[in-house]
């Protein structure tokens, strides 16, 4: 009899755990909640992260409705970066929900880390069509400029002590003259590389594109043609930080496309794209009209 | 001889009756241009029947009103042969689908015969009384409204049907500031109709100007693949999801997001269609063109939901 109960156990407990398990899955593919994302950062509190010193990376969220949680928020990747803990701070009001989650890292070796963008999925209430809402990547360059010449001069105090006198001395200088080579290659401001400002992306400024989109401007001047326009349309989409299948409405959505120069290039290209060839060569002019007031 | 009118003359003189409610309005001068109709879906007492009014007042236009109730019949709609014993013949009393704008109230609540009839007017503009068909009037717009919370006794409408109108708009509730206005606006002095906004011959020329605006290559790929991703929705959403839909929206779609899309452009005084206008009346032509099964209520899922995952899954040119 027990042995019939319990052969009788795991299927039972397997359909029990379907019925929990089924609704689950169907109630998270409908439960995305529906938000008005206006900002959505990654930073860190330090621009020079230095070895074996904590330091915080800091992802802020600020959506327009009031929610006591915002589910599908996933926390940035850091390979290289220790995480010794965090603290999450949540203010719900009638001016909407703050989220701000403080992650303490440590970095155990210098160089370059990068750490991934935070995403949210929700439902974005401008437009009711669910979305990841990305935020920026950051790059930081950890220092540990001050661990070599340490060890450097524990070794030759060693040296010194050990009795090589000449050799010591000679060593000495050479170290020296090393560090003194050295020292100019160490960036003068280590600052964490924002790979883009924040999230939903933004344009850059103007002149870190310049030359691309001058280049733009001359094609355009010289040979007027849709190809180019489309070129540009997309390289335009690509700085906003926008997918290629996302319509000029997306784009202008974004916080970076607030500026008016910025709106116009963006609406110029729209046009210039989709009008009738009789309608190209005016369209084109706006586009390098637009480019010339955009640029510095 | 006065100046035309632009499209959006008569958006704004209907927007001066009907507070908010800015899908509605444009909607129905879309369908207006584009030379459809519409069918209106919300709960009561949301301006749904004031909003076909205020349209056929501003146009200068014949209204008719038909309450659809389930002893209604054929002949209420179309008209019937009447022997006039004076003359001793049969002479033809025409119904109220001979208008400009005929408001089909609660168009579910008559059975298939009668929806059919209206259906059939809808899409061949013409009707047959006795042995003699008669043109409707020109311009020809159904604008039919349906209740979705009170369905008992009423007869939902086969998909075939829902398919000949060109669009369907979700009527929603005002904001709090709407309601404020709509307080202020008619509690006293009642509704105002703004008349003359525009004429039947500008509602024409709209329709030749429409026809007229440029459609890019690119934006008439976008326009199929839209449609396309409603026939394989396992493609574009998952097996999931595909498994709560039978089938997609038909050719009669793609046609319409051409039509609308350029009455968009129209509207905003392009000469050509921009991505966005496409996707922003997409979920208008769609939602009532595709086949939902009963897992829907089952799985309790949002159609709306799932029609605005399928349209972003698409990506525009």
């Amino acid at each position: 009899m027990t042995g019939a109960r319990a052969a009788l156990r795991p299927p039972a407990a397997f359909a029990l755990a379907m019925l929990l398990l089924l609704p689950t899955g169907q109630a998270r593919a409908q439960s995305l909640q529906r938000l008005d994302v206006t900002s959505f950062t990654l930073s860190s509190d330090t621009g020079a992260p230095q070895l074996e010193r904590p330091f915080h990376l800091i992802i802020a969220v600020s959506v327009a409705e009031s929610e006591s949680r915002l589910d599908n928020l996933v926390l940035p990747s850091f390979f290289g970066l220790e995480e010794l803990g965090d603290a999450r701070r949540l203010v719900a009001g009638s001016n909407g929900t703050h989220y701000r989650e403080t992650i303490t890292v440590v970095a155990h070796r210098s160089g370059t880390i990068h750490v991934t963008p935070a995403y949210l999925d929700a439902v974005d209430a401008r437009n009711g069509r669910p979305t990841r809402f990305i935020s920026n990547a950051l790059v930081l360059h950890v220092g540990g400029g001050l661990e070599a010449p340490a060890a450097a001069s524990r070794g030759i105090f060693r040296l010194l002590t050990a009795g090589g006198g000449i050799a010591a001395l000679l060593l000495l200088a050479g170290a020296l003259l090393l560090l003194l080579l050295r020292r100019p290659r160490v960036p003068a401001q280590q600052q964490p590389a924002h790979e883009g400002p924040p999230q939903p992306a933004r344009l850059p400024p103007a002149a870190a594109p310049a030359n691309r989109l001058h280049a733009f401007r001359e094609r355009l001047s010289t040979h007027p043609e849709r190809s180019t326009v489309l070129e540009l349309r997309g390289y335009l989409w690509a700085l906003a930080g926008a997918g290629a299948g996302e319509t000029l409405a997306d784009v202008l959505r974004r916080p970076g496309a607030h500026d008016l120069a910025v709106r116009t290039v963006l609406r110029a290209a729209e046009r210039a794209a989709f009008c009738p060839e009789t309608h190209l060569h005016r369209a084109i002019g706006e586009v390098v009209a637009s480019l010339e007031h955009y640029m510095p | 001889m006065t100046d035309p009118k632009r499209p959006q003359q008569l958006i704004d003189a209907l927007s001066q009756t009907i507070v908010g409610q800015r899908e509605v309005v444009e909607s129905l001068v879309l369908a207006l241009i584009a030379d459809g109709h519409v069918l209106l879906e919300g709960p009561p007492g949301l301006a749904k029947t004031l909003a076909c009014r205020a349209l056929a007042a501003a146009l200068d236009g014949q209204f008719k009103r038909i309450q659809f109730t389930p002893d209604l019949l054929p002949a209420d709609i179309v008209g019937t042969r009447i022997f006039d014993q004076h003359e001793s013949v049969f002479t033809t009393a025409p119904g109220p689908i001979f208008a400009n704008v005929v408001l089909a109230d609660e168009v579910n609540r008559a059975p298939a015969k009668v929806q059919s009839a209206l259906l059939e007017a809808m899409q061949e503009r013409q009707v047959t009384i006795g042995l003699q068909s008669h043109p409707l009037p020109d311009p020809f717009i159904v604008l039919a409204t349906m209740n979705p919370l009170d369905t008992d006794g009423t007869y939902a409408l086969p998909l075939a049907q829902m398919d000949r109108f060109l669009l369907k708009v979700n009527v929603g509730y005002p904001s709090r500031e709407e309601e404020a206005v709509i307080l202020e606006r008619f509690a006293v002095d009642g509704t105002h109709l703004v008349e003359s906004a525009a004429t039947l011959d500008d509602v024409r020329a709209w329709r030749a100007q429409a026809r007229a605006v440029h459609l890019d290559e690119k934006i008439k790929a976008y326009v199929v693949d839209l449609v396309a991703a409603t026939r394989r929705v396992d493609a574009a959403l998952g097996e999931a999801t595909a498994a709560l839909i039978d089938y997609g929206a038909s050719p009669r779609a793609t046609l319409a997001l051409a039509f609308l899309s350029r009455a968009k452009a129209l509207i905003q005084q392009r000469t050509f269609v921009l991505p966005d206008d496409v996707r922003g009346i997409a979920p208008l032509v769609l939602r009532h063109r595709i086949g939902f099964n009963y897992r829907l209520v089952t799985e309790r899922a949002d159609p709306e939901a799932i029609v605005a995952r399928l349209i972003a899954s698409v990506p525009a040119p």
